[in-house]
């Protein structure tokens, strides 16, 4: 076991709105990633998931704690990390092939080089014929598929995904869960997707880390061992995914329960 | 064969022909309905001839005056002064919108002066602009200025204030610098709000110039008219009025025609 790919020590963050009390969206999480491994972070809405994922991007700075990346800690965005957001962060301006291209004309790799890469992710996304479309001439599913191939195109280590699919209607949404798991299969990027969905994170991903209610903390880490080669329907209803599932789901719930508390009482 | 495939050719054509006719003449319907009662009118003599002369003779002058080159002179000073300060109001415009969304001290300093500017009717200014730029073409393109920049720095300073932040998280991600940002980000998002900025401006810049010419006198298409009417030429009046109606359609449909080139993606 070599150090670890994403180190989280302590991380705090408190949000001082102009009015009101401070909010408190995290505290002392604790956890580490390995290189290559796909965790999953689920936990009720408003539990801190997707500002934990915004501040190991670099765009949020924490109140407390931090964040070490391949033993360096991070304090800006950095293409090491690529991100992938719930929708609407396609650049409108620019067709498919412009928004593919951005990053790896940020990168500044040569004609060639880039023309090579748009094509082959054009190719792995399955975007052959809409090179030249716009997003807004897109459906949800086409959009996430060109914000996955844009961030796949410049080639980051890490993966943060903030409820990339939770947009999109049933069928996409299965379908592009496979493609992202065949995708990680290949590259064995190290992927930190975040859902609020229990079966998309047992399905996904390797270790599900479970985010209590607000103020968010770590409250369970559950590890999945499923046989990623077999199909769709030969996971789901293996017995390891509906024990790891319900495990999950039993956390999740007393979570959600919790918070409905604090909210409606 | 050959002779068949001609015929379809020829066919397709005329029929291409007849149809970009068709849909003129059925987009322009309106209009001409106008044109013939307009026409009735002034020849049944029910009003007098100087309040509305049948659309011939205003035709009629409007053809004598171009061919004299009095009218087309005219209009190009109209055109001059609107179009230069059209020109400097959006470069000003865009710049001071841009300053105030980037800069908080920019904002601290120009936005009461706009919030007070901006539902001013500028022409009230026409009196001074008179005494202090004469009554040349400065005081008009003055006038032209100050009745379009700030409608063009409220449209940009919203647009670049309208960012989505998912944008700059996604650029400066990609590695985009905090420097580049606004060219590559921020500007294009804003596009959309600046042309409806100097959409809605260019008509007005005509009206500017338009209406100071008649308060002022001198030349262009407003004096023209001015003087017109002062001395009963009413053919000259509504040929005057005739050309700047033309004049700001043909402006109309090149901004919508740039706009939809630049914009397509919007």
């Amino acid at each position: 076991m070599g150090r670890s790919k994403i180190s989280v020590r302590g991380l705090s963050k408190v949000f001082n709105p102009l009015k009101g009390n401070p909010v408190v969206a995290l505290e002392n999480v604790n956890f580490d990633v390995e290189e290559g491994e796909f965790i999953a972070i689920v936990g009720p809405s408003g539990c801190g998931k997707s500002t934990l994922l915004y501040m190991i991007a670099g765009f949020i700075q924490p109140t407390k704690g931090e964040i070490i990346v391949d033993g360096r800690r991070i304090n800006s965005p950095g293409p090491d990390r690529g991100i992938v957001f719930q929708e609407y962060a396609l650049f409108p301006w620019l067709t498919v092939e412009g928004n593919i291209k951005y990053g790896l004309e940020e990168k500044g790799l040569d004609q060639d080089e880039i023309d090579e890469k748009v094509s082959k992710y054009i190719r792995l996304m399955g975007l052959e014929g809409f090179e030249h479309k716009y997003p807004k001439e897109l459906s949800g599913g086409m959009k996430q598929r060109v914000a996955i191939a844009r961030t796949l195109a410049y080639e980051p280590e890490i993966l943060l995904m903030d409820e990339p699919f939770g947009a999109l209607d049933a069928q996409t949404r299965e379908l592009l869960q496979e493609e992202l798991l065949r995708i990680w299969e290949e590259t064995r990027k190290t992927v930190l997707f975040v859902t609020h969905s229990v079966d998309e994170a047992v399905y996904l991903s390797q270790r599900v880390i479970i985010m209590t209610c607000r103020p968010g903390r770590v409250k369970n880490t559950v590890n999945v061992r499923l046989d990623k080669t077999l199909s769709r329907e030969d996971v789901i209803t293996s017995r390891e995914f509906v024990e790891t599932r319900h495990k999950v789901w039993v956390d999740v719930r007393e979570e959600v329960m919790k918070h409905y508390c604090i909210v409606e009482g | 064969m050959e002779n068949e495939a001609f015929s379809g050719a020829e066919r397709a054509v005329s029929l291409n022909l007849r149809e970009t006719i068709g849909s003129f003449i059925s987009s322009a319907y309106s209009i001409l309905v106008i044109a013939i009662v307009w026409e009735l009118v002034g020849r049944s003599e029910i009003v007098p001839y100087y309040f509305l002369p049948p659309l011939s003779d205003v035709l009629r002058s409007l053809v004598v005056h171009i061919a004299d080159g009095t009218l087309l002179y005219h209009t190009g000073v109209t055109l001059f002064r609107a179009m230069t300060g059209y020109v400097i109001a959006s470069f000003v415009g865009v710049s001071l919108g841009l300053l105030m969304a980037r800069f908080k001290s920019a904002n601290w300093f120009f936005e009461p002066i706009v919030a007070l500017l901006l539902p001013l009717p500028p022409l009230t200014l026409v009196p001074a602009f008179i005494l202090w730029f004469g009554i040349g073409h400065l005081s008009k393109i003055m006038m032209v200025i100050v009745a379009c920049v700030f409608i063009i720095t409220a449209s940009t300073y919203h647009g670049v204030k309208n960012i989505n932040p998912y944008y700059v998280w996604s650029a400066r991600s990609m590695g985009t610098s905090e420097s580049k940002i606004l060219r590559k980000v921020v500007l294009p998002n804003a596009l959309p709000f600046i042309f409806n900025g100097l959409q809605v401006t260019l008509p007005i810049s005509l009206i500017a110039a338009f209406v100071f010419e008649m308060v002022s006198g001198g030349s262009g298409l407003g004096s023209v008219e001015i003087y017109s009417a002062r001395f009963f030429k009413a053919p000259e009046l509504y040929s005057s009025l005739v050309l700047i109606t033309l004049v700001g359609f043909i402006f109309d449909r090149i901004i919508l025609k740039i706009r939809s080139r630049i914009l397509s993606w919007y």
